[in-house]
């Protein structure tokens, strides 16, 4: 069976096609500003241009026409409203067109599921950090819960908050993560975990604040900030291996490229006897192939969407799909 | 003294109707779902033609809801043609 699948919740359009066993395609295009943030409408127009281009180079890719493709998938929640609708709309032109089925995807459940494709992972905590969103989840009861999760921003918002702030430019991440490398001096920074949640707004507020009073090296301050909010992440992921007893913990979305986040992840993996995995980068940051494998096996477990089923979820929450296909 | 609403009519013909229908149906859900407080909007299609009658409280109003209408209508015409 193949999968074409649209991924379109925020600044990234993607599309993948996969069968059960392998990624045929994953294409991708990001839209970026200078400065960074994200204004839902440009980025609705600049996935609108593109789709075309995208699904024709997928295609090409894969080595397979539209006709041999099975079932369309695409990205129904959570995310931006005016990027979901681009997605949808194209998703059920291409199933109207073509005569195909349809299926509508949680993504942050994809972001875990596909990890299944690439590894043999089989019933991971996963804990999925990006730009919007930043959430432990694992399989209980039939659904993916949601153990903990930002109550503000996610964790790639606010590094890309405060390298904004610092003058680091967009995207943040990766900058304060070579920073941070020659940092040396550990700064007391806000450490929220409340309950089983996250918060980070007082961390970028405090960080911000730190590194204008002119007191600081910049170096310190980004070191402190990823230690201090990476801790915080693997409290929460550990606390959530321990009340579910699972023994595998893998790392997902955009924020899984920073590695020392992966160190910190690993090291309270091995010490709980947990495996711990990554997968690589194209299927942990927003893509096309997680969208299309999560589709193809809701697919094959028998879920069918009517056109009506069709309509677009901006505040898709990750524990409302009853999980059948696994 | 309140301005006078703008009013107009966009009608869009497709080579054929089938292309009208696909395009029409892939943008129908999003034309009931979408809720728009400054202007309101009349979608329908007629054989291979698609009508797009609309009410705006001022420009802006009338930018936003045609900019949305006629992107999703230019996506599902390119993506029925790969």
């Amino acid at each position: 069976m193949i999968a074409l699948g649209i991924e379109g919740t925020a600044h990234t359009l993607g599309v993948g096609i996969v069968t059960e066993e392998k990624v045929l395609a994953n294409i991708f295009d990001m839209f970026k500003t200078e400065k960074g943030g994200i204004h839902p409408k440009e980025a609705a127009e600049h996935h609108a241009k593109l789709i075309k281009s995208l699904l024709k180079k997928a295609l090409e890719e894969a080595e397979v026409s539209i006709e041999d493709i099975d079932v369309i998938a695409f990205s129904q929640g959570p995310g931006l409203g005016p990027c979901l609708r681009v997605v949808a709309t194209a998703a059920r032109a291409l199933a109207i067109k073509y005569n195909k089925p349809i299926v509508g995807v949680n993504h942050c459940i994809a972001h875990v599921e596909v990890v299944k494709l690439v590894s043999d992972v089989k019933d991971p905590v996963g804990l999925y950090v990006s730009g919007g969103n930043t959430q432990v989840i694992a399989l209980e009861g039939g659904r993916y819960r949601v153990f903990g999760e930002t109550l503000d921003i996610g964790i790639g918002n606010a590094l890309d908050m405060f390298a904004r702030e610092v003058g680091l430019g967009f995207p943040g991440g990766p900058k304060i993560e070579r920073l941070a490398k020659k940092g040396r001096k550990y700064i007391e920074l806000p450490y929220a975990v409340k309950g089983m949640d996250l918060s980070f707004s007082g961390l970028l507020t405090e960080a911000v604040r730190k590194f204008k009073s002119g007191k600081y090296k910049i170096e310190d301050i980004a070191y402190s900030f990823q230690e201090t909010a990476f801790a915080a992440l693997v409290e929460v992921t550990e606390r959530a291996l321990a009340h579910t007893g699972k023994d595998e913990v893998v790392l997902v979305g955009g924020v899984a490229a920073n590695n020392r986040l992966r160190e910190m992840l690993s090291a309270m993996a091995e010490d709980r006897g947990a495996r711990f995995y990554v997968p690589p980068y194209d299927l942990c940051r927003d893509n096309g192939a997680m969208i299309a494998y999560t589709g193809l096996l809701m697919y094959k477990a028998g879920i069918k969407f009517e056109l009506k089923d069709t309509i677009v979820k901006q505040k898709f929450r990750t524990d409302e799909v009853e999980v059948t296909w696994t | 003294m309140p301005k006078a609403p703008i009013k107009g009519i966009i009608e869009i013909e497709f080579p054929n109707e089938e292309i009208a229908k696909v395009v029409y149906e892939s943008v129908l859900l999003e034309h009931e779902s979408v809720p728009y407080r400054r202007s309101r909007i009349k979608f329908e299609r007629e054989g291979n033609k698609i009508k797009i009658k609309f009410i705006a409280k001022d420009n802006s109003a009338l930018r936003g809801t045609l900019n949305s209408y006629l992107r999703w209508i230019k996506i599902a015409m390119d993506v029925s043609d790969l």
